[in-house]
């Protein structure tokens, strides 16, 4: 049995589709990749998968449980968390707090939540700035904020939309690292990304989709390959460096 | 221990320097009255006293959870009559009346919480809604047969008494009510370490990042509700206990309601000590150019009170606290 199943998933703006019958299936440990060209969709469908958006139909099952409709918090409490391609951190608290406050779906007591977010930190590197408040980080930890607030929810899928957008190509690297260390730990990961090499790197399976529906699926190898999805990216170079 | 008076150390243990704020201004107010003989000097500690204890009830509404609960007084005004109808009409201690207006304000927050639930209010929406309640919440009482109507309800004196609240001398009152400022501000400090605490700032600060994170909002915007009506309807009880009087235009009136409000603002929404350096600033200030002015050139106090308010709030975005951690700032840099 899959871990997550989006099935005939649809989203209609107005007699738009911005998401129409879209299927895909995740397995427990697996990392998986979401790629299409702007506008392709995968944001919505996030939302779609997280509770942040409503279906016009379609059904997303969790674990075995049906969590379509949901409200975003009781997703994450099921153990499905994601981050946001425009960074959320919660700017008055500091690093340290923005951590705990995500540690409290799992943990009531203060001091549990305080060891959580310090182990966290330390995890991503940015225990150093642990007493900064959020607004003084500089991009980059920005980034690392976002990965250690939905770790820190204890989920058993994390969705990363597009966490490597505004990277130089060192902190590039420093985050694939990171995401590869969370997928060692056992976490199951659904990836948008927009740099293809990053996809092809963690990966190992992708799903592509265009004009918001499903275009292609298969490895990394095979979606390179993949007459439909060159077409659809015809004009914007794939760079697989 | 040196480096815990360091101004790196202050700055990043700010809610505990701010708890050391509260330690002095507690000292200071201990020892004040030793120093003062005029009893109308001690009416306006109390007064300004009663107004934090509400300003800083607001804040955790509005400082902490970000709510714009702009016509916060209905709590106020709630809490006043019903300590002052049960004392008045059945002889009930104050402080069993004190513990019911907490339940009636609490009740009234649940009430204006499943309201805004229900039609989805935010924001500005929020805001007008509160203050549309207010004002209906002033009309009800003004017509309530057993509230006394337009003129209000007098309370009697019934000879010194702990138990009432009431007292020949204004001392005790100014002791007692400065221990209920000192728990309420201690409680907010304790509170912001708390999950309750972090998540009506989470909520504040970002309310999608606080759901992605599984933090149900509604619920907990109705905690912080009910809190905070509680808490400032507490703050009526002891006003109008304190000044004998419930008059609906007054416990529910906009000038009242706005003044706790820019109080808290001006000390800075948010912040532990803000609500009492801001109402300590603002409220001796207030009362003392309508003393001095107010029988000569009326209007005048008014004019100046204004003016320092505009100044204040052009100049210092984040309120005296903020200012107070700037200049921290500034001295680690030098």
């Amino acid at each position: 049995m899959s871990l997550l199943e989006i099935k005939d998933m649809t989203k209609n703006f107005g007699g738009l589709y911005a998401v129409k019958d879209v299927n895909i299936s995740i397995d427990k440990g697996e990392v998986v990749g979401l790629i299409g060209p702007n506008g392709a969709g995968k944001t919505t469908l996030f939302r779609l998968i997280s509770g942040f958006y409503k279906p016009t139909s379609g059904q997303v099952t969790f674990k075995g449980e049906n969590i379509t409709g949901l409200k975003p918090n009781e997703i994450c409490k099921r153990g499905l968390s994601r981050t946001f391609q425009i960074v959320q951190p919660f700017h008055g608290l500091t690093v340290e707090q923005n951590v705990q406050v995500a540690a409290f779906n799992r943990y009531n007591k203060t001091g549990q939540t305080i060891d959580k977010a310090k182990e966290i930190l330390e995890f991503v590197d940015l225990i150093d700035k642990k007493d900064f408040r959020a607004d003084t980080l500089t991009i980059a930890d920005r980034k690392k904020l976002e990965v250690a607030k939905a770790y820190a929810t204890e989920p058993e899928i994390i969705l990363f939309d597009e966490v490597m957008s505004g990277l130089n190509p060192k902190e590039t690297e420093e985050t694939i690292a990171l995401i590869q260390k969370i997928a060692d730990r056992g976490v199951t990961i659904f990836l948008i990304e927009h740099v293809m090499r990053v996809v092809m790197t963690l990966a190992e399976r992708i799903t592509v989709i265009h004009h918001g529906e499903k275009l292609a699926e298969g490895t990394p190898k095979e979606i390179q390959k993949d007459e439909k999805v060159i077409e659809a990216y015809l004009g914007e170079a794939i760079d697989i460096a | 221990m040196k480096q815990q008076f360091s101004i790196d150390y202050l700055l990043s243990n700010w809610n505990k320097t701010q708890i050391r704020l509260l330690g002095i201004w507690f000292i200071i107010m201990l020892v004040l009255p030793l120093f003062i003989d005029s009893s109308y000097i001690l009416h306006i500690f109390i007064a300004t006293m009663i107004y934090i204890f509400v300003a800083q009830s607001w804040n955790i509404l509005a400082g902490l959870a970000g709510q714009l609960s702009i016509g916060h007084i209905m709590y106020f005004g709630v809490g006043g009559y019903i300590t002052t109808l049960l004392f008045v009409n059945f002889n009930i201690s104050t402080w069993i009346g004190l513990l019911a207006a907490a339940v009636g304000g609490g009740l009234l927050g649940l009430f204006v919480s499943a309201v805004v639930l229900r039609y989805g209010l935010k924001e500005d929406y929020y805001a007008l809604f509160t203050l549309a309640m207010s004002q209906m919440l002033l009309l009800i009482f003004m017509n309530l047969p057993f509230a006394g109507g337009a003129e209000g309800i007098y309370v009697p004196f019934r000879g010194s008494n702990f138990l009432n609240l009431q007292f020949e001398s204004k001392l005790p009152f100014y002791y007692i009510i400065l221990l209920f400022v000192l728990l309420l501000s201690y409680f907010v400090y304790r509170l912001m370490n708390t999950k309750m605490g972090l998540y009506f700032i989470a909520i504040r600060e970002n309310e999608m990042a606080a759901e992605a994170i599984g933090i149900d909002i509604v619920k907990y915007k109705r905690y912080a509700t009910i809190l905070s009506g509680a808490l400032t309807a507490v703050g009526g009880g002891l006003f109008t206990i304190y000044t004998a009087y419930a008059e609906p235009n007054l416990v529910f009136g906009f000038s009242q309601n706005f003044e706790f409000i820019i109080m808290a603002v001006v000390g800075g929404k948010g912040t532990i000590f803000g609500p009492i350096i801001g109402t300590m600033f603002l409220k001796p200030l207030n009362e003392f150019l309508r003393a001095a002015y107010g029988g000569t050139l009326p209007g005048l106090a008014y004019l100046i009170y204004g003016g320092v308010l505009a100044i204040i709030i052009l100049f210092l975005p984040s309120g005296f606290m903020g200012l107070f951690r700037r200049l921290l700032n500034k001295f680690k840099k030098n």
